[in-house]
């Protein structure tokens, strides 16, 4: 009993991918109203859950988008989630302002937050 | 504590449950001291030169210095007060700053693959939010008014937009320990625009103050913020109690939430720190710290 403990922690520790959001990226900034949509990048080191939530300054929620899993991400080999989280129609929405994007992503039971400003003028 | 201190305080404290109505966070307005945050903004009838924003009235017969500090979604806002009485009239300036000196500019592309990219450089871009107000206040007894103006000033990038709003208000002291208080802010006179610091619908509040005793004080209010909430007033409730001399303990329900605060009073200096829950698991609890010097000693206590 105890090897086949010792065995699955060591599988673990050498074969199993601790989950990791690199390199965040909201824009482009400032924003143009009529003009430009909402990117996000980042790599993500395994498939994941993702929420994202868009405040103003003084935290009223103007939109919040969910993705169960990563298919939205046109993901490549390395990782890298590179898509259009809001397109400029639904950027017009939006007052002239600065808005705080928070990201909030789930797997394996872990939570990671990433948070970034973008000027929409 | 008389009779109808008792039945004011059964009162005060048995209707807090018609606040509780929605589940969205109250908006963090950064120009609230820690009191009236601790007070659930509620404390607009109460003379008190921190109040100046909410009720330009109350600064009538009242004097001092305070700074603010408050943090929210990893902005930094100060802002500091001051008031002085002269000729029977009492004047006021508050201003607030605000800024980000870390955002990258950044511009959109395409990878090789077609699929959208930032790419970020290394000039910064220039966010400021600056907003300065004047007011006066004169108290005839047992009426005091006040009335004063506030300039916004938002800096998005090169984008610069400016709005100026009015402010009043009155308060009545009656039955020796109650006082009524009403105030219009918010009131558009000039406006370029309309984003979340520069909101565009008056706000009305009234309220009550009711002093049980030297260290107690209760507070309700109504207030009717179209910017935040478009439907209906919304209900604020708080008690302010002196534990000692020094220490005030402050409890109260801001519309759907519960706030607190403390301090030291070290008359005429006084410290406090006033906290709001936040209703969402994202948003963080708002935390508000203020210093503030009343120039000569109250002695409201004895």
């Amino acid at each position: 009993m105890k090897h086949l403990l010792l065995l699955i922690v060591t599988s673990y520790l050498l074969y199993g991918t601790a989950f990791d959001i690199e390199v965040f990226k909201a824009g482009p900034n400032p924003l143009v109203q009529q003009k430009d949509g909402l990117i996000i990048n980042y790599t993500a080191s395994i498939p994941h859950q993702s929420d994202y939530y868009i405040y103003n300054v003084t935290g009223q929620r103007l939109k919040r988008i969910s993705f169960e899993n990563s298919s939205h991400c046109n993901t490549t080999s390395a990782g890298e989630c590179n898509f259009e989280l809001l397109n400029t129609i639904e950027m017009q929405q939006l007052h002239k302002q600065l808005i705080v994007i928070i990201a909030v992503f789930k797997a394996n039971n872990q939570t990671i937050k990433k948070k970034r400003y973008v000027i929409i003028k | 504590m008389s009779l109808l201190s008792k039945c004011g305080l059964i009162f005060l404290t048995s209707i807090t449950i018609m606040g509780l109505s929605t589940n969205e966070t109250p908006l963090m307005d950064p120009s609230l001291s820690a009191r009236e945050l601790g007070l659930s903004k509620a404390a607009f009838t109460d003379h008190h030169f921190n109040h100046m924003l909410r009720n330009p009235a109350t600064i009538a017969k009242t004097k001092g210095i305070a700074i603010h500090a408050n943090e929210f979604l990893g902005i930094d806002y100060s802002s500091i007060t001051f008031v002085h009485e002269s000729i029977n009239t009492s004047f006021g300036i508050h201003y607030l700053g605000s800024n980000i000196d870390n955002m990258k500019r950044s511009v959109s592309g395409k990878d090789s693959n077609g699929n959208p990219i930032i790419k970020e450089t290394e000039d910064l871009i220039p966010y400021e939010y600056h907003a300065i107000s004047i007011a006066t206040a004169k108290k005839l007894d047992p009426i005091s008014f006040g009335a004063g103006l506030r300039q916004k000033t938002l800096v998005l990038d090169n984008r610069t937009t400016t709005s100026i709003e009015g402010i009043g208000g009155i308060t009545i002291d009656f039955l020796s320990h109650f006082t009524f208080g009403f105030s219009a802010r918010n009131i558009m006179i000039e406006k370029e625009t309309k984003n979340a610091l520069q909101s565009t619908q008056p706000i009305f509040s009234t309220g009550l103050k009711f002093a049980a005793t030297k260290r107690t004080s209760l507070f309700l209010a109504l207030i009717e913020n179209k910017n935040e909430v478009t439907t209906h007033a919304t209900f604020h409730t708080s008690v302010e109690h002196y534990l000692n001399d020094f220490i005030p303990i402050r409890i109260g329900l801001d519309h759907n939430r519960y706030t607190f605060g403390t301090g030291l009073l070290l008359d005429p200096f006084e410290i406090d720190i006033g906290w709001a829950q936040s209703k969402s698991d994202i948003l963080p609890d708002q935390i508000t710290l203020s210093f503030s010097y009343a120039l000569e000693e109250k002695n409201h206590l004895y």
